[in-house]
């Protein structure tokens, strides 16, 4: 608090002191990144990642399709028999490694994206609507998410793209269909609760619309969970297509992704190891990048697990 | 008790009966469901024929009682790759697959029990540091790529372990592992967690007041209460390692339940790959049962609810 020149306190606003001695919340956000070593690093990860995807064409040295068969199973540029015009080798048919894995990050980040935003917008409105109309939609919506519990993700995709077959379209509709259970849980556990709170009493006593409460009084409070939620998901969705493509059931061979590369490299796995090393080695860079940077979040934007140092729960 | 158990036994009826409906929809989706029940290159004749026999030709609601009838009696038809019934091939794999899942639990509880337990009772020192690292390797990790380099390093470089197939215990060792990991960070997260939310109970005081030994309260008291959520986890797992075990059958080239359906995918060979989908319904809606009778002997809460 100041001290005016008489030396009596001056009244100083709630509003004042924010404005006075807190920086803007971006700059908070940011030093906290930059405190958190694990994170920040992560951070500069997915932006490397980032510029891979949407500058591949810039940033690629050679063609990701180009076939050179007199340079097939070429070494990283470290050991015997490397070059640095192919800083990680070539692959089966002589195709630079290092090109395919920046084209490689489009599939990745695409795909987990869209995924993620598909579960995300059906699992919040189903979870909303469960939560706020309650009675037999309620129930029956439950009863779907105890179904879609009960079931491997990846058994049901694997079905369903067994019979779509592969392509990137597929793979964004069959993950984001099969994962909005968690969001859909959330969402109506955070509604339950809300709805008993004064505010939102009063804002239906004073006659404001169902839709109106739900989108402006409720949803903005369960937003920081979605976003936490989302954000882990992300990882998880990139494993997930990875896996499938590895399957052969995802992304087809011809675009260039991190999981078709590792089936691709597991054939020459003794004469060749690096083929599949270093696709596998992105996913689970670009994964666990995802995920520090999700506990990181939840900590940032729940102050309660910050004084544990861990996020607990 | 017996309501709660009636409960997840419907629960469990309706599972399968979703499961049953995706498959059914599946089959009529990629067109003439008859067309690919019959090997390629069969004759219009064949396909009719095979088409009034399944009843194809019906309307859609009769068809799909028919289905459920069949499923019932584990009639999906013949492999056309192996001129066989599909559920038989299917049956015949389920030994192998449930033993591999066994070999991935124990690996996972054989790690995780001991790491989530020193981690919370040692909160923030350097093991617990080290073990939440270990959990985030865990939980990021590629299934598929870690068997890969499994193999790449143990049978490969070193020698040791064999690489595919199964022909005995050694060939377990790997896949199990493999399948494990992911489940061994899950639960020893959960573990840790639910051990230090039950170590700041009143009770844990009380039972330390009153002079009972660290490791005693700690065995007989803490580690009790903090198996519940525990368990749910491993329920929750099982519907992973199902799926994860396509993955690691096919990295390991292991004879079990996933390979086949893998097989059966490439092979176009629907009926396998539908005996397998249900299949696997019906193990983890059995699993899960287990695990809520396992629920109801932790938590007395349960059985009076």
């Amino acid at each position: 608090m100041t001290q005016s020149a008489a030396g009596t306190p001056s009244i100083v606003t709630l509003g004042q002191i924010n404005q006075r001695d807190r920086p803007h919340p971006a700059v908070q956000t940011l030093r906290s990144l930059l405190r958190n070593k694990p994170a920040f690093a992560s951070a500069i990860v997915l932006i490397v990642v980032t510029l891979c995807a949407v500058a591949s064409g810039v940033i690629a040295p050679h063609d990701p399709d180009r076939q050179t068969l007199a340079l097939r199973l070429v070494p990283p540029a470290w050991s015997d028999g490397g070059s640095w015009s192919h800083p990680l080798g070539t692959d089966a048919l002589g195709r630079d490694l290092l090109s395919r894995l920046i084209y490689g990050a489009r599939v990745s980040l695409i795909v987990g994206l869209s995924a993620v935003t598909i579960q995300a917008l059906i699992g919040v409105s189903l979870g909303l609507i469960a939560g706020f109309r309650g009675g037999r939609l309620d129930s029956i919506i439950m009863a779907v998410t105890d179904i879609q519990y009960a079931l491997p993700v990846l058994v049901v995709a694997i079905a369903i793209m067994a019979v779509l077959g592969p392509s990137m379209r597929n793979v964004i509709i069959v993950l984001g269909i099969t994962g909005w259970v968690y969001y859909a849980r959330l969402v109506r556990a955070q509604v339950l609760s809300l709805r008993e709170q004064d505010f939102v009493e009063a804002a239906q006593a004073i006659g404001v619309k169902p839709g109106r409460i739900m989108f402006r009084h409720i949803l903005p409070n369960a937003t920081t969970q979605i976003i936490v939620v989302g954000s882990l998901q992300v990882a998880a969705m990139i494993i997930s297509e990875a896996s499938l493509s590895f399957l052969g059931l995802g992304i087809p061979p011809e675009i260039p992704s991190w999981g078709v590369m590792v089936a691709e490299g597991r054939t020459y796995i003794s004469t060749g190891w690096w083929v599949c090393a270093f696709p596998g080695a992105a996913i689970f860079l670009t994964a666990m990048s995802v995920n520090l940077l999700g506990d990181w979040l939840r900590e940032e934007l729940d102050p309660s697990l910050k004084a544990s140092g861990f996020a607990d729960q | 008790m017996a309501p709660f158990l009636i409960q997840r036994l419907i629960r469990g009826i309706l599972v399968l009966l979703a499961v049953s409906l995706i498959v059914f929809v599946l089959m009529h989706l990629t067109g003439d469901p008859a067309a690919l029940m019959v090997p390629e290159g069969a004759t219009a004749d064949e396909v009719a024929e095979v088409r009034e026999r399944m009843g194809f030709d019906r309307p859609i609601l009769v068809q799909y009682v028919i289905f459920l009838k069949r499923a019932v009696t584990g009639d999906f038809g013949y492999s056309y790759r192996i001129q066989r019934p599909a559920f038989d091939l299917v049956v015949e794999r389920i030994p192998a697959t449930l033993r591999l899942m066994a070999a991935s639990v124990g690996v996972s509880l054989a790690v995780a029990l001991p790491v989530g337990v020193i981690a919370a009772t040692h909160r923030n020192s350097l093991f617990d540091r080290i073990s939440m690292v270990m959990i985030l390797f865990g939980q990021s990790m590629p299934t598929f790529w870690f068997g890969i380099m499994a193999i790449l390093i143990f049978p490969v470089r070193l020698g040791w372990l064999p690489t595919s197939g199964y022909k005995g215990p050694s060939y377990l060792v790997l896949p199990a592992i493999t399948l494990g990991l992911y489940t061994s960070a899950v639960i020893a997260r959960v573990l840790r967690s639910s051990l230090i939310e039950v170590l700041s109970r009143d009770y844990i005081r009380t039972a330390r007041a009153k002079g009972l030994a660290g490791r005693q309260v700690l065995l007989r008291h803490a580690v009790k209460n903090a198996a519940i959520p525990v368990i749910t986890v491993v329920g929750l797992q099982i519907g992973y390692l199902m799926g994860g075990s396509i993955i690691t059958e096919t990295v390991f080239g292991y004879p079990g339940m996933g390979l086949l359906a893998i097989q059966a995918i490439r092979g176009q060979d629907i009926p396998v790959l539908q005996s397998f989908v249900i299949f696997v319904a019906a193990i983890i809606v059995a699993i899960n049962f287990l695990v809520d009778i396992a629920y109801m002997y932790l938590d007395p809460r349960v059985r009076y609810r």
